[in-house]
């Protein structure tokens, strides 16, 4: 217990946003599960994964928010917004109106994130190049104007889906490393080392039963 | 032989390369010397290319000396030619005191017609006592040598041998000529003002041994005399040798056997003598080697008897040789091959010895003082290949000094990785200690079931409609603010939780009970995850109690399974609370009496908090039967940390509720507010 339980030096928080169907469940579990999700349920408000990955040899845990992408649950999943360190922004390569939205959801993620929030623009669905909808082309062209990391992904196929995540991990540490990011914002999405989750106040009584369970 | 003699010199000059100038302006000198020689001797340039000058040379204390000696060298050639043997002998007696190659270069034999190849006769010896050296070290035996030596005759391999006589010369220059420490030279150098009394030293044990005579000349204890009397010199050598000194006396002892004349002679003369005339590829001196051939037969038997001992000596001297390994066949033959030549030379010697009437005894001495200096030479180039090889990378051998010093308490290599080998095990115990501490750590378990994200997204929704409310509040007008405080109060109310409810310690139909409090919410959620994850307790209970006699968890695994059981369970729960207040949020619109809801989720968190009580019972019923089985086994703190962790969960499960409160007061505000605006 003095070590900590954590085998992680920090938490980023990402939230996944983009419209209904572009595949932000899927591309979740693909990069938690490494499996294709085939009949994915539409979320309801938020749902979550965790994975932990290293980055210049800091072993950092990922907690995304995968958000519902129905406009109903707009309002309450713009909550969620905020304290991400990351933001994944997706739309379906097949669909333009996917595309179309994303000024919109550009707006919300800068305006309720924090500035050093980094935002990465994903192109899901790339497997399914014969119904291209959206080039690559222009897609690179609107992440340049806004200043987005870009990535076209597919979630079926796993192309591309880990270093989505992990550049994205890798721009946030070295917002860090260069005091770009600051720690002790709190809406930073970062935590450093954290603190025993609210469970501690039985730190005291813990240690004693875990002796009694090493037998 | 001067082809291969070329080669020698070219390969000798390959080594001179790497030496300093100082060492090569020295050397140089002896080059010249050879080629006067090679003109004034004329036939034989064999006897001018005696590798056994340039480290003569090396060891010299000055150029001055050495040009002093070059000359002397020049002058011994020509005595050696035009003076008789006997006359030359005394005089070279002396010179070789302070000049050893120089004598060898002169020796009277030379005078007997057949001087030239006398003289390289004479020489290859030298070379060969030096050059055997490296041979030896790298393992050439000299039994082998012997061998070899007997069946020398063939020109081929002649040919080869003075082959290799280039190779070895050259790597023998490459050897001594590499000698670059100050150190070296000065030893080197002491090593030659110690001749005189060293030579002289061994001259009278060679005496008194020959005196007493069983043993021959008693050549061990020559030798070792003869050691004893260059350790002086090599002692420093020899002191770091260490463990090689043993190597380095049976060297020297193998070398001081091998030039055994009477041996070869007797049994290799006429090989000898074939090979040394092919090797020399002089066909003008055909007659005089043959000329020699018989005299030396003939000196041969007057010789005989003391030829025997020696043998017998020089047979011990092979056997004592402890390297008899196949490397090196080429120098090791050769390095025989010269033992022959020497062994021809002293016979050649004891013949013009005895022509000139003198004692064999006398003739004896003279050829072992040559063995003498050819042995201190011998133990020299030992001494100097050891340091070389040392000092090569090890300057004033500190390295050397420390690996053979004793370690004392110094950490060492292995311990050093034994002990980091032992720190990474006890880490790794550490982490699997920590490994498996979390897997009975609530709190951890409770955030991989992502209970502490739905908690924090749950409370930021409900911060969230806190601000809402208070800011609705504000703004909402006296009148219309005193119509539906009432409401929140009675939702506020319905968070009033009944403690004692979850004192009910029966049993209850938890699924259909959820179920209902759910459907009552109206919110179109459904508690599958919820349902799934008690499904699952219960089944494992149920599989715990019906397999009474087969426990095969023990009490870990129970404490385990109960804490994970608990953790899973209170974040779906939690999650519950939290898509509940979501939908709240979202049908706020609803005409859905929000205090309704609140008494429908406080009885949710009722009964879950009762299931909560009812599984940590059932779990702690579970490590008590299996404590009764293995009485050995104390699970009181099992069994606390169990109820513990209950009570931690119904107090998560209790916080979620109690977040929904200003979700729910915030649905009611603005469905009142909404009701206000639209009437």
């Amino acid at each position: 217990m003095a070590a900590g339980p954590y085998n992680y030096s920090y938490i980023f928080k990402y939230i996944i946003i983009g419209d209904m169907g572009v595949g932000k469940s899927c591309l979740l579990h693909q990069f938690t599960e490494k499996k294709f999700m085939a009949d994915c349920p539409h979320t309801i408000g938020v749902e979550f994964g965790t994975r932990i990955i290293e980055v210049a040899s800091q072993k950092i845990k990922l907690q995304i928010w995968d958000t519902a992408g129905q406009e109903r649950f707009r309002a309450v999943t713009r909550s969620y917004y905020r304290g991400a360190a990351g933001a994944l922004m997706v739309y379906d390569i097949t669909r333009r109106s996917t595309y179309n939205h994303l000024s919109s959801w550009l707006t919300d993620a800068r305006n309720l994130t924090n500035p050093n929030t980094v935002i990465f623009l994903i192109g899901n669905k790339c497997d399914l190049d014969a119904q291209r909808d959206v080039t690559y082309e222009e897609a690179k062209q609107f992440a340049e104007e806004n200043g987005l990391m870009f990535l076209e992904c597919s979630a079926k196929t796993g192309e591309n889906v880990e270093d989505a995540f992990l550049d994205t991990a890798k721009k946030i540490y070295q917002n860090i490393q260069d005091g770009s990011l600051d720690l002790n914002a709190a809406e930073s999405g970062v935590q450093h080392k954290p603190a025993t989750p609210r469970i501690t106040m039985n730190a005291g009584v813990q240690p004693p039963n875990k002796e009694g369970c090493a037998c | 032989m001067s082809d291969s003699d070329d080669n020698a010199f070219a390969s000798a000059d390959e080594g001179e390369e790497k030496t300093p100038p100082k060492e090569r302006a020295k050397q140089a000198p002896a080059r010249k010397e050879k080629k006067a020689e090679k003109t004034e001797t004329g036939a034989s340039t064999g006897s001018l290319k005696n590798p056994k000058t340039p480290s003569k040379v090396e060891t010299a204390k000055g150029k001055g000396k050495q040009q002093q000696r070059n000359k002397k060298g020049k002058n011994c050639g020509i005595s050696a030619v035009q003076e008789n043997s006997g006359t030359k002998k005394s005089e070279t007696k002396e010179s070789q005191k302070t000049e050893d190659p120089v004598l060898k270069g002169g020796h009277p034999d030379k005078g007997s017609g057949d001087g030239n190849r006398e003289m390289s006769g004479f020489e290859e010896p030298e070379k060969s006592n030096s050059l055997s050296q490296p041979a030896e070290l790298s393992g050439a035996s000299v039994p082998k040598d012997s061998d070899q030596n007997q069946d020398v005759g063939g020109l081929s391999t002649e040919k080869k041998g003075a082959k290799s006589l280039g190779e070895t010369a050259g790597s023998k220059a490459n050897i001594s000529s590499s000698v670059k420490s100050p150190e070296e030279q000065t030893i080197a150098a002491s090593d030659r003002d110690h001749h005189t009394p060293q030579q002289e030293k061994v001259l009278h044990k060679l005496e008194e041994s020959a005196n007493t005579g069983s043993s021959g000349w008693g050549w061990s204890s020559w030798g070792s005399s003869l050691l004893s009397a260059a350790s002086t010199s090599v002692q420093t050598f020899t002191h770091q040798v260490g463990d090689g000194l043993t190597t380095i006396m049976d060297t020297v002892e193998s070398s001081l056997g091998v030039p055994d004349p009477n041996t070869l002679a007797e049994e290799d003369k006429d090989k000898d003598v074939e090979s040394l005339e092919t090797a020399k590829k002089e066909d003008v001196i055909d007659d005089e080697k043959k000329d020699k051939t018989e005299l030396l037969k003939e000196n041969q038997e007057s010789e005989r008897a003391e030829r025997k001992s020696e043998e017998e000596t020089k047979d011990t001297g092979q056997d004592v040789s402890p390297e008899p390994t196949a490397s090196g066949g080429g120098n090791s033959w050769f390095a025989s091959w010269g033992v022959g030549d020497l062994a021809k030379k002293m016979q050649d010697t004891g013949k013009s010895l005895a022509a000139k009437g003198q004692t064999l005894m006398t003739e004896g001495f003279d050829a072992v003082e040559h063995l003498a200096a050819g042995g201190i030479d011998v133990l020299e180039n030992i001494g100097k290949k050891t340091y070389n090889t040392l000092a090569e990378h090890d300057p004033a051998l500190r390295r050397t000094r420390q690996f053979l010093a004793p370690r004392g308490d110094k950490p060492n290599l292995s311990s050093s990785l034994r002990e980091a080998r032992d720190q990474a095990e006890q880490q790794q115990k550490q982490d699997e200690a920590n490994q498996e501490a979390l897997k009975a750590h609530f709190g951890t378990l409770f955030d991989d079931y992502q209970g502490l994200a739905h908690l924090e997204a749950l409370e930021i929704l409900s911060n969230q409609s806190e601000k809402k409310v208070h800011s609705l509040l504000n703004s909402l007008a006296s009148e219309d603010l005193a119509t539906i405080k009432p409401q929140l109060l009675n939702i506020k109310n319905a968070f009033e939780l009944d403690d004692s409810a979850e004192d009910a310690a029966e049993d209850q139909d938890f699924t259909s009970l959820v179920r209902q409090h759910l459907s009552e919410l109206e919110l179109g959620t459904a508690p599958d995850k919820l349902n799934t994850v008690h499904q699952m307790v219960q089944a494992w209970i149920k599989d715990f109690d019906s397999n009474d006699s087969n426990h095969s968890q023990g009490t870990k695994e129970t404490h385990e399974k109960s804490i994970q059981a608990l953790a899973e369970l209170t974040a779906k729960g939690v999650e519950q609370f939290h898509k509940a207040g979501e939908m709240v949020l979202l049908d706020k619109d609803k005409d859905k009496d929000c205090t309704e809801r609140a008494h429908s989720l406080a009885r949710l968190t009722g009964v879950l908090c009762h299931e909560i009580g009812n599984l940590s019972n059932k779990f702690v019923a579970c490590l008590n039967k299996l404590a009764e089985e293995n009485k050995s086994e104390d699970v009181t703190r099992m069994v606390t940390n169990i109820y513990l962790e209950a009570s931690n969960s119904s107090t998560y499960i209790q916080d979620a509720f109690l977040l929904l409160l200003p979700v729910l007061q915030h649905a009611a505000l603005e469905q009142a507010i909404l009701a206000l605006t639209s009437s």
